[in-house]
């Protein structure tokens, strides 16, 4: 046998056989709880009434068979005491007519009494009167040796054997002595059909039988006569010769009667005669009540277990529907149907059951939409975020196109105009538009850098002051030029947070103040509250409308329809994702016309040490570029073309190469050493500035300074700078940044060349 | 079995009490009754109440459970037409009111029981040939037994004592044995009392009145009736008779004292009419005829009339009243 495909053909009627389980359980439990009791105490009930009904019965018989005992024995004795009065005087032939007149007197009295005969003491008969035939006188028949005369004379009375007349008549002769011997004996023909009447007279059920037996367990008497006339002989049945045997035998047992049949037996004993009386009853009648109750009760048992099936039915019925109605609602919650409900009005714990589920599932449904409605708000925040992002990629393409179209507008009018002062006009603004640019590329990598994360605040206390004061100098010109007062309220505070992005933020603060304010002043001061340092910038411009609080943070945000061409709408959005990043909350309170003030709240600590001034910047040295040789990598030779003038007008002699392996071989076949490597990050062949580096460096066997510019946006080159050590510009790079780098690089090599140890 | 038993005390005792009445309605036993007297005869209504006092002590009720055909005749001529009317009807049970009416129903059946009711000699009358066990399909109860014809001489010679002559009237076709049942022991008892016993055979009604004139003339005479169905018949002339010519008679039944006859010795007829009834119940609950002995009334009863003794001029002995069960005034 497969044991896969046997568990899986076992598994499903399992599955079926679970459902009904617990209601044919509670059924079965019930009607065999009711069944057990019922059958217990009807089977007691018909045992007790078995025994009541046969003790009754039994005892009906033997009070029946005792009467009939009693009445067969007054009618044998009343028979005798009748014959007795013919015998108180001795056989006298003169009184024959007085005896004829006396034996016909008893016949009329003792209709039993069919003839009569009178025996004198020798044993002679002397009379004989008949109901049937002449009478008979005055013979003298002798009879002395016959046992009747014998016995009669021995015993008082005589009792003769049953004899039948005319085949049918049973009939028995019966002699009574006188009370002196010498009175002789009177005899008497009786016909015992009486005692069949009396016998057959009782009432005995529908089949009972009486029956007489004589000593000799001949039948005397017997309800049905036919046996009677058969003579026949009971000795072999069992309840006859118990009867026989005891006196007191045991009554109502069952035996088999004459034809067979099982019978309950009761027997009384016929007193003087010898005789013994039968009363039989078939078992069948008897018990007949008995059956009738047992199939009474069995009925009654069955409606009980019918009714118990019932009852045992609606009351699991009862207890199975909530259950059921548990089991499905809870299946359909579990399939993820949770408004489902469970209506169960029971009223018990079931319900209560019910309820618990339906809260569960309440709470369920509660929490899933909850969910449901985060994912949605993330998604349209997502959404808003990528919306904001191609409008800032749009804003950022716009204000990228303005400047360069001034350019092109502007070197189209070099070509055209000779003039040496217009030329240097032309230049100016050119200048102007690049520094634009320029300014727009910087704001831009922030961005990008704080929104790749790439930018690691560096944490450390210091004395606010310092970035106070490099503000101050930093602002003061443009806001005197500008005809606003200025004002830096000095502060001892220190605090916690990165100095540099710190400076940025409020860089960024009050040259928008500065921007956006076109009398009055800025007014930066610092204010203690609890643990935080709160930085404020306040101004005395135009403000800002309650509704637009929120976007001014914003990129590419200007205040105002107005295009002022000076700011680069991204101020704030730097400062923004800056305070985000340092977890310095900003707060804004403006209104329109009365000015605004931008709270930085930073962390405020407890002085320690001394404050570590930024080092300052040196002056520019332009000999330092002096006959300094250049290597200029890049793919674009308007680049190469570019990089190389401004560095030979710088001085510097240069080298360029323009793409592959090829062009560094013939640097490096040319023999001198490079001062300096600029290469562009992305090269053609998958191949980045880092590896041009790399492999100067190797080909002249030092470490030759070097720095990359990339025109790359994101943040990789960055990162991969950042790992090999390296700078890295982002074009387009303005010339005041590329000397500033030459410079910092060659200066470098200066200071580190005397004193490292060659 | 027990099943259905239970299906029925299921079902409810209304329907099934009601269905038993309904099973048993065509059940109904019928029994034809065949009886040689007119129906207007006086002694007819005493028989039909015993039986049917008899029948119902043993629950059969005319009106419930049983059917009883009746047929009257008013002449022994009508016998064999009747018989085979009432056997053709084919009932569960007949009855015959005496011998000669078993004898003309045998005829007809051997299959349907019959029970006679009283009859002297059914074995020398051929219906039965044995009294224990009734092999054919006849049964019955006898009346007198052949010493009785020296039992009626004997009672009437102790009521007259000085009766000289006695007679013995009868119809050869329809008395026991032809009027030879009775002969012997009547003779011998005429001879023992010294009276000259004389039979008298009449075969119709019109020889009753010569027969008994005769008689009548006769110095102290006497008059045996014997049981016969022809002497029940015609006991309204031969009472009548009897009393014209001043005869002391002895009858076999009560009805014929009753009647105005002088005095009569015999079995209890209604009584045996009921006895009658409780074989008919037992054929009818499906015992065998064979099963039912031919049983003898075992009560005779003596009976004197004493109107007419005393039309008779007789004065009765002390012992002889005192000998008998009733006596009419």
């Amino acid at each position: 046998m497969n044991p896969g495909a046997d568990r899986g053909e076992f598994r499903k009627p399992a599955k079926v056989r679970a459902r009904g389980q617990l209601f044919r359980k509670y059924v079965t439990l019930f009607a065999a709880v009711v069944a057990v009791a019922l059958i217990a105490s009807s089977a007691i009930d018909t045992w007790f009434s078995y025994l009541e009904q046969r003790a009754l019965l039994i005892r009906m018989q033997q009070q029946q068979a005792e009467t009939a005992a009693t009445r067969i024995s007054q009618f044998i004795k009343e028979i005798e005491s009748q014959m007795g009065w013919l015998t108180q005087t001795p056989w006298d032939n003169n009184s024959l007519e007085e005896w004829q007149f006396d034996s016909v007197r008893l016949l009329r009295q003792v209709p039993a009494i069919t003839e009569l005969a009178r025996i004198d003491a020798t044993g002679h008969e002397r009379a004989r009167v008949s109901r049937i035939a002449v009478d008979v006188v005055g013979t003298r028949t002798d009879v002395s040796r016959d046992p009747m005369f014998v016995q009669a004379m021995a015993n008082k009375r005589y009792h003769g054997p049953i004899y039948f007349r005319r085949e049918s008549e049973p009939y028995m002769t019966l002699a009574i002595a006188g009370s002196r011997p010498g009175y002789g004996v009177v005899a008497g023909e009786v016909n015992l059909k009486f005692i069949w009447d009396l016998v057959s007279e009782m009432r005995l059920g529908m089949q009972g039988t009486a029956f007489v037996v004589d000593s000799a367990a001949r039948l005397i008497a017997h309800s049905d006569i036919s046996l009677v006339l058969r003579n026949i002989d009971l000795s072999h049945l069992a309840h006859v010769q118990a009867a026989r045997i005891s006196d007191a035998p045991e009554q109502g047992t069952i035996a088999k009667s004459i034809n067979g049949q099982s019978v309950l037996t009761a027997s009384a004993p016929v007193p003087s005669l010898g005789w013994t009386l039968f009363i039989e009853l078939p078992v069948r009648e008897a018990y007949a009540p008995l059956y009738a109750s047992v199939l009474r009760s069995g009925a009654l048992l069955l409606a009980a277990l019918v009714l118990a099936v019932l009852a045992g039915i609606f009351l699991a019925r009862r207890m199975i529907v909530p259950i059921r109605v548990l089991r499905d609602g809870a299946a359909r919650i579990g399939r993820g149907d949770l408004t489902q409900r469970i209506s169960i009005d029971t009223g018990d714990e079931l319900q209560a059951l019910g309820d618990q589920f339906n809260s569960m599932a309440e709470q369920l449904q509660d929490l899933y939409s909850t969910l449901e409605r985060k994912v949605e708000q993330r998604t349209a925040q997502l959404e808003l975020a990528n919306q904001a992002k191609s409008r800032f990629l749009a804003a950022a393409s716009h204000d990228l196109r303005q400047p360069l179209h001034a350019l092109g507008l502007f070197v189209a009018q070099l070509r055209e105009s000779a003039g040496v002062k217009e030329r240097s006009h032309i230049v100016d603004r050119v200048d102007a538009a690049i520094a634009t640019m320029n300014d727009l590329f910087n704001a831009l990598l922030d961005i990008s850098k704080l929104d790749a994360g790439a930018l690691a605040p560096k944490l450390s206390d210091f004395p606010i002051r310092q970035v106070l004061r490099r503000i101050e100098t930093t602002f003061a010109g443009a806001a005197r030029e500008k005809g606003l007062s200025f004002r830096i309220i000095p502060s001892d505070a220190w605090v916690r947070s990165d100095s540099i992005l710190l400076e940025r933020i409020l860089l960024n603060l009050i040259s928008n103040a500065i921007r956006y304010t076109q009398s009055g002043g800025i007014v930066v001061g610092c204010r203690k509250r609890d643990a935080w340092l709160r930085i404020e910038v306040c101004d005395t411009g135009r403000g800002i409308p309650e509704d637009q609080h929120q976007k001014i943070f914003g990129e590419f945000y200007r205040a105002g329809e107005a295009h002022q061409g000076t700011g680069l709408g991204l101020g704030l959005a730097i400062v923004d994702r800056l305070c985000g990043l340092l977890g310095h909350p900003i707060q804004l309170a403006s209104k329109v016309g009365r000015g605004s003030r931008f709270t930085v709240m930073v962390p405020a600590v407890q002085p320690t040490g001394k404050a570590v001034d930024a080092v300052p910047v040196a002056p520019v040295a332009i000999d330092r570029f002096r006959d300094k040789l250049i290597v200029v990598v890049d793919d674009d030779p308007l680049v190469l073309d570019g990089m190389s003038s401004l560095l030979r007008s710088w001085g510097c002699r240069v080298l360029t190469a323009a793409t592959g392996d090829g062009a560094i071989d013939d640097i490096i076949r040319q023999g001198s050493v490079p001062d300096l490597i600029v290469s562009d990050y992305r090269l053609p062949e998958g191949q980045t500035g880092f590896h041009v580096i790399a492999k100067l460096r190797g080909a002249f066997k030092t470490d030759i300074p070097a720095f990359v510019i990339s025109g790359d946006i994101n943040a990789e080159p960055l990162q991969v700078a950042r790992q090999n050590g390296f700078h890295l510009l982002h074009k387009p790079v303005a010339p005041m940044t590329l000397r500033a780098m030459l410079n910092r690089m060659l200066k470098s090599d200066n200071v580190a060349a005397p004193t490292a140890p060659s | 079995m027990r099943r259905r038993a239970i299906f029925r005390l299921i079902a409810g005792a209304p329907l099934l009490s009601w269905a038993r009445a309904a099973s048993t309605q065509p059940a109904l036993k019928t029994v034809g009754v065949l009886i040689a007297l007119p129906e207007t005869d006086p002694s007819v209504s005493a028989r039909v109440a015993g039986f049917e006092t008899g029948l119902r002590e043993f629950g059969w009720s005319a009106a419930r459970n049983i059917q009883l055909r009746y047929r009257f005749a008013e002449d022994t001529a009508q016998l064999p037409r009747l018989a085979g009317e009432l056997v053709a009807s084919a009932p569960d049970v007949l009855v015959a009111s005496s011998g000669i009416v078993a004898a003309a129903l045998l005829r007809h059946t051997r299959t349907i029981p019959i029970v006679f009711v009283t009859t002297s000699d059914p074995i020398g009358d051929g219906l039965v040939t044995s009294l224990a066990r009734p092999d054919g399909n006849v049964t019955g109860f006898t009346n007198s037994l052949s010493t009785m014809g020296g039992k009626w001489v004997e009672l009437l010679k102790q009521a007259v004592p000085d009766m000289s002559r006695v007679g013995m009237i009868f119809n050869p076709d329809t008395a026991p044995g032809g009027g030879s049942y009775f002969l012997a022991s009547f003779e011998e008892a005429a001879k023992s009392n010294a009276l000259r016993g004389d039979t008298l055979p009449v075969r119709t009604r019109e020889e009753i009145e010569p027969t008994l004139t005769t008689l009548g003339r006769a110095p102290g005479p006497g008059l045996i009736v014997v049981p016969d169905n022809f002497s029940a018949l015609h006991r309204d002339l031969i009472i009548a008779q009897a009393t014209k010519q001043r005869i002391p008679a002895i009858y076999p039944f009560r009805y014929f004292a009753a009647e105005g006859g002088f005095m009569s010795y015999g079995v209890d007829l209604p009584d045996l009419y009921k006895r009658t009834a409780s074989y008919v119940d037992r054929l009818l609950k499906g015992a065998k005829v064979i099963d039912l002995p031919v049983q003898a009334s075992s009560r005779l009863h003596l009976v004197i009339n004493l109107r007419a003794a005393k039309a008779l001029g007789l004065t009765l002995s002390r012992t002889m009243l005192a000998r008998a069960d009733e006596i009419l005034e």
